[in-house]
Order: C-alpha cells, then sequence, then structure tokens
C-alpha cells in the first residue's frame, strides 16, 4: 500500500456488518497508528461494539477487510490473532487465582512454562497487584479486577489491545482513576489501543484519536482538542461536550463568516464545512462555555447578543450552570457555563440576562434532510462526567 | 383518587393479612410457609423408623409373622447370601455406568439448548426434552420392548436384510439403555440452568486469550459447569440406584436391580424384614455415596451459595 503502512497497526476499509436488515456498521474506514491510544465512542446502539467485535475476531464483516499489523485477518479465528482484550463485564475467570487468570494466555500461547511465572509476577507488579495473585476474583475489589484483567490481557505482548466499556460499571472516582491508570500502563508498554466506550469524557481523557460514530456511521475522526474545537456534523457537536443548537436561515455569507437569521435574532457565525449560500436552513451550535452570562444593561463585549431568562441554576462547585429561555430564538433553551461562580454575578431563576458570544464560537452546520430531532435544551451539568 | 382495581385489591388483602397475622409474628412466617415440606419430610423419617424396626425382626416360619425378639438375622442372611452381593454390585455399577453415559450425552444437548442462537433450534430442544416426561417410564419400556423384542422392528430390519436376529432384550446392556434414555431428560435439565449461568464472553475471553474450543471447554466452562455436573450426577445416580421398573420389563428377571429383589422380599416371599433390611441397606449406601459427593465438591454443589 503506501509508504506509511508500517506505521498502521490496524487499517478498517470500508467493513459493513448487517444482523438481519439493520445496518449495525455500515463502511466503517479507520486507521490505529502503531502505539496509539484511539477510543470509538458513541451513544448505545451506534455500532461501536459490534466493529470491536470484528477487530477481535467474534463477529465477521459482511463487507470490507480488516487488517492487523498489515495481515488481512478475516479468515484468522480469535485464537490466533495477536489480541488482549478486556470486557466490559472483564469475564475474569471465577476459579482461578489471579496468577492462575494471568498465566492462562501464556499456557494457552504455549509460552515456554519456565517463563510463565517470571511473566506473571512482572505483569501484577505491573498492575500493582504483586501482593493479591493467589486472590481468587471474587476476593478482589472491582478495581482490582480491572487491573486483573488488564494484565492478562496484555501478559503475552499482544499486537493490539481492545477495551470494551470495562470502566462503564464503576463509580466515578475509581472510574477517573482507572482512566490514568489505563492510560498509564498504555503508554509505558506503547501497546497499540482501542478503548470503546459511550462516556465522551472518557474519551477526551484518555484518547490520542477518537472517532464519533452515530447510527453504524463514522461521523468523525480526530484528535480530542480539534474534535472538540472543529466538530464536523451536528450529532458530533451536541455528542462531545454541552451544546445548545436552533435552527436557523443563512441570510449574507462572507467566505469564513456567515450571517444568520434565528428567530428574530440576526447572529454571526462560522461555517461548519459545507459551502452555505444565502437561504440556506442551517442549525447553529454554541458551547456551554463560549457564552457569557450578563446583566442588560452592560456594555456589548461579543458579536452576537440575545436577551434571555434565567429558568434553572445549577451550583456544581467549579462552575454555575444555567438554562436561559430565549424568547428571541424561537423559545430555544441555551446551557450556560460561567466558570468563575465566586466573583461573578449569579442570576436567580426567572432573572433576565443577556447572553454574549463570539461570531468564531457560533457553528453553523446545513440543516439536514430531516428536521433536527432534538435540541439540547436541558440543563445537562452532570452529562459531562 | 382512582387506583386500577389490582392496586386496591392487593392493598385490601395487606390490610386483612396486616389483621390476621400481626407483625410480630412475622418472623414465625418463615416457618410457617416451610412447615408443610417439614411435615412430609417428617412422615419419610417415621416410616424410614419402622422399616428400621421391621428390618431387626426375623421372619417366623411357623407362622409367617415376624418374631417379637430383635435380631441381625437379616443382615445376616443378606451377607450369607451371595445373590444379593451380586445384585448389589449390578444396581452400583448400573448407576455408575447410566450416570457416566447420560450426563456425558446431557453436556453437548444442554450447552446447545443454551448458546444456540435460533430461536426455532431452541424450541425445538425444549419440546424434545420435556416430551419424555408426558409419558410414563413404564409406557417407555413397553416402547422398548416393541423395537427390540424379538419379533420387533430392529429385528424386522436385521431380518428383511438376510442377517440372523439377535436377543437384545432382558439383557443388562437393554436395562442401561432404558436407564440412559429415562435419566437424560432429568440430567439435560439440571445442566441447563449450570450452563446458562456461565456469561458467553467467558468463553470469548478464552478464545482470545489464545484457547482453541476444546481448551476453553476443558479449562472454562467445565469447571465453571461442575455444580450442575455434579447435580446432575447425584440425582441421575440416586434415581437409577432405586430405580425398579427398567430392570423389571427390559431385564425381564436376568438383570434385577436391587430395588426388584426388595419387591421380591416384601411380596413374593413375604419376608418384610428381610425386605425392610435391604431397604435399609439402598438408603444407607445411597446416603453415604450422595454425602460423601457432597465432601469432597463441597457446599457450593446445585448452586447453593452462602458457606463457602
Amino acid at each position: 500500500m503506501d509508504t506509511g503502512s508500517s506505521k498502521r497497526m490496524v487499517e478498517i476499509a470500508g467493513v459493513s456488518k448487517l444482523f438481519g436488515t439493520v445496518a449495525a456498521v455500515s463502511d466503517a474506514t479507520l486507521h490505529v497508528d502503531r502505539g496509539d491510544f484511539l477510543t470509538v465512542v458513541g451513544p448505545s446502539g451506534c455500532g461501536k461494539t459490534t466493529l470491536l467485535r470484528m477487530i477481535a475476531g467474534f463477529e465477521h464483516p459482511d463487507a470490507g477487510e480488516i487488517r492487523i499489523g498489515g495481515r488481512r485477518v478475516d479468515a484468522v479465528p480469535p485464537y490466533r490473532r495477536s489480541i488482549g482484550m478486556v470486557f466490559q463485564k472483564l469475564a475474569l475467570f471465577p476459579h482461578m487465582t489471579a496468577a492462575e487468570n494471568v498465566a492462562y494466555p501464556l499456557k494457552m500461547r504455549r509460552f515456554a512454562p519456565a517463563k510463565i511465572p517470571g511473566l506473571v509476577d512482572e505483569y501484577l507488579g505491573l498492575v500493582r497487584l504483586g501482593d493479591f495473585k493467589d486472590r481468587r476474583p471474587h476476593e478482589l475489589s472491582g478495581g482490582q479486577q480491572q487491573r486483573v484483567a488488564i494484565a492478562r490481557a496484555l501478559v503475552f505482548s499482544p499486537d493490539l489491545l481492545l477495551l470494551d466499556e470495562p470502566l462503564s460499571a464503576l463509580d466515578r472516582k475509581l472510574r477517573e482513576d482507572m482512566q490514568l491508570e489505563f492510560r498509564r500502563i498504555q503508554q509505558e508498554l506503547g501497546v497499540t489501543t482501542i478503548n470503546v466506550t459511550h462516556d465522551q469524557r472518557e474519551a477526551l481523557v484518555m484518547s490520542d484519536r477518537i472517532v464519533v460514530m452515530e447510527g453504524g456511521v463514522i461521523q468523525q475522526a480526530d484528535d480530542p482538542v480539534s474534535l472538540y474545537r472543529q466538530p464536523g456534523t451536528p450529532f458530533v457537536a451536541r455528542f462531545i461536550g454541552v451544546t445548545s443548537m436552533f435552527p436557523g436561515r443563512v441570510t449574507k455569507e462572507t467566505g469564513e463568516a456567515v450571517t444568520v437569521a434565528a428567530g428574530e435574532a440576526t447572529l454571526t457565525a462560522r461555517g461548519g464545512g459545507a459551502v452555505l449560500g444565502a437561504g440556506a436552513a442551517v442549525e447553529c451550535a454554541i458551547r456551554a462555555e463560549q457564552i457569557a452570562i450578563g446583566p442588560r444593561d452592560g456594555a456589548p463585549r461579543f458579536e452576537n447578543a440575545v436577551d434571555g431568562i434565567v429558568r434553572q441554576r445549577i451550583f456544581e462547585g467549579e462552575r454555575m450552570v444555567y438554562a436561559v429561555e430565549v424568547p428571541g430564538l424561537g423559545g430555544a433553551v441555551l446551557n450556560v457555563f460561567d466558570h468563575d461562580p465566586v466573583s461573578h454575578s449569579v442570576y436567580d431563576e426567572t432573572q433576565p440576562v443577556r447572553l454574549e458570544w463570539a461570531a468564531r464560537d457560533l457553528i453553523a452546520f446545513p440543516a439536514g434532510p430531516a428536521p433536527a430531532v432534538t435540541t439540547e435544551n436541558k440543563p445537562t451539568g452532570s452529562l459531562t462526567t | 383518587m382512582k387506583y386500577p382495581l389490582s392496586w386496591r385489591l392487593l392493598d385490601g388483602l395487606e390490610a386483612a393479612a396486616a389483621v390476621l397475622w400481626p407483625a410480630r409474628l412475622r418472623r414465625l412466617t418463615a416457618w410457617g410457609l416451610l412447615a408443610p415440606a417439614l411435615v412430609l419430610v417428617g412422615v419419610l423419617v417415621i416410616g424410614l423408623g419402622y422399616m428400621l424396626e421391621y428390618s431387626l425382626h426375623e421372619l417366623d416360619l411357623a407362622t409367617y409373622r415376624l418374631t417379637e425378639a430383635y435380631s441381625l438375622t437379616n443382615y445376616q442372611t443378606i451377607l450369607d447370601r451371595p445373590v444379593y452381593a451380586r445384585v448389589l454390585g449390578r444396581t452400583l455399577l448400573g448407576a455408575v455406568l447410566v450416570t457416566a453415559i447420560a450426563v456425558a450425552l446431557a453436556f453437548p444437548y444442554a450447552y446447545a439448548l443454551v448458546r444456540t442462537r435460533s430461536a426455532a433450534l431452541r424450541k425445538a430442544l425444549l419440546v424434545a426434552l420435556f416430551l419424555p416426561f408426558f409419558i410414563g417410564q413404564v409406557v417407555r419400556a413397553y416402547g422398548w420392548l416393541i423395537v427390540l423384542g424379538r419379533e420387533g422392528l430392529v429385528n424386522s430390519a436385521l431380518a428383511g436384510m438376510g442377517l440372523p436376529t439377535v436377543d437384545l432384550l432382558f439383557t443388562y446392556p437393554a436395562v442401561i439403555f432404558g436407564l440412559v434414555q429415562y435419566m437424560l431428560p432429568f440430567a439435560i435439565l439440571l445442566l441447563v440452568p449450570a450452563l446458562a449461568a456461565i456469561p458467553e464472553d467467558m468463553e470469548l475471553a478464552s478464545e482470545s486469550l489464545g484457547a482453541r474450543w476444546i481448551s476453553t471447554f476443558r479449562h472454562v466452562v467445565i469447571p465453571m459447569a461442575k455444580p450442575g455436573l455434579i447435580g446432575a450426577s447425584v440425582v441421575v445416580f440416586t434415581l437409577t440406584l432405586t430405580d425398579f421398573a427398567m430392570p423389571e420389563i427390559l431385564g425381564g428377571g436376568t438383570s434385577d436391580f436391587i430395588a426388584s429383589a426388595i419387591y421380591d422380599s416384601f411380596f413374593q416371599i413375604s419376608n418384610p424384614g428381610l425386605g425392610a433390611a435391604l431397604s435399609m441397606v439402598l438408603v444407607t449406601l445411597g446416603s453415604l455415596i450422595v454425602a460423601g459427593v457432597f465432601l469432597v465438591a463441597g457446599t457450593g454443589t446445585l448452586g447453593v451459595r452462602g458457606a463457602k
């Protein structure tokens, strides 16, 4: 193929999978570079788990091809693929100790028996479980079980590590600790990793690259910062971060910037990719942290300004989350984060306020063939965690 | 406020229960629910007590009544007559063989039933599993008589092909065959929940860790199915050990099991003392073997968790 193929550990080209008449994955194309941590993120049922199971070899693509380390794996059974997998429910063998669980892949893969105890100790040490090697899974805490599962998946030095939402069952604090722990181990060993999750925050925290999937289709693939700054579709804008959406129509287009009429307001936005001519219907997206909230009589700070009424206020400590109804935008409710609740004024429910934001922060997407099904118009402070 | 009728009915029942069974009696509820079972088992224990009593009295051949005096004569008779040792040995061997064959055959069936993705296949397997329960043991045994008899289907087929006919009935293998066929559904029924309790991810994990299916079976599926395997073995073993109809009908007197000997003692030679003694030997032997299995396999058997 191309000259860069040696640094590609995984290449997926045009892969589709049908269950009955439903396409779980359609025409997915993506690649993972050697040593990268890639996260496939999307809501449940978006096809991310099916994609992962095809890479692992538990499902077979109906179309397209999957290459691992340059080798086509369509006809390769799972036990011959060099893949370590951590399952959602971990799937630790309950009748084996931690050490026996970790030794299992070494025995199955016919490692020299003399080498096995040393490798088991090394990897249990890597996950800081050296003192727990003789415990059975049910004698270990949730976090310790996670560590055994990851040691078991890595001990035979696989080409690729697959994570199928293993952290989703943990409570928040432990989940955040384990995210960093997984990342530390992954970087220490330099193992190429594909992680699957519905948790956008986990995707942002852990990944070198993120792939957003919805309805079996890859929406966008990019590094976390670019993805957050430049969402390619309204879905990505809504799914990553807390974003408010409202409909509008282009009245004037001047290069990068477009003028949008939305309700009674006239706003300046940047085009989200496609060329938008005058008269085009658009969906506008604005992130909660890009909106400045203030009194109606303040001096103007940004290009765009609308007046609204506070409908809900949630105090989260490090930030204040407002839901502000804007009659001038057809009654759309915008989510607003104020990241300095210590020195800024606090606005209570029913209080009139002015919302302002910069033109570059409002993204105008061409409206899809169908009208937008939902706009994120509820206060969603907890959504980000 | 208008609640659905079923809610109001349940509220009424709860109110009535609160009057009839006040809260202070509530800790007795569990015992109350257990009582019928305890009474049933209690009656059985009383019956067993009577059997023990009978077994300690010799038959007076003059009056054909049991003598008043206590003696161990009946047990001595069992030890002295080689026929009883033979019957007992035949019964034990039969129980071991039937258990091994039935459980071995039941395992793939139960596995297919649990793991198949085809709803049609699962239904077919379930129907085939429950069908035999609608047909009594005796009817089934007579069915085998028709198939295996001298003029039966098998021999007619053999004769049709110009081959010599064979005596299939009234042999030990025929009894074992009939018993395996009879026990198979029990074994499957006990294995299905044990296999269903193994998440499919365990097998996928094993596979992705480098194990072929045969290694996965040996190292993951079978160890995790152990409670079901032991439960099925114990049930099939004890049912076979005490079976009467199959050896009687398919064995035709050539391959009597201990239950036949007990029946004969009571009703053919009218010696209830000897019959009771044989029964006690059977109960003791069965209990010891089952207790031994539970001791070795631990209390986790049959999926009863709690004491580890």
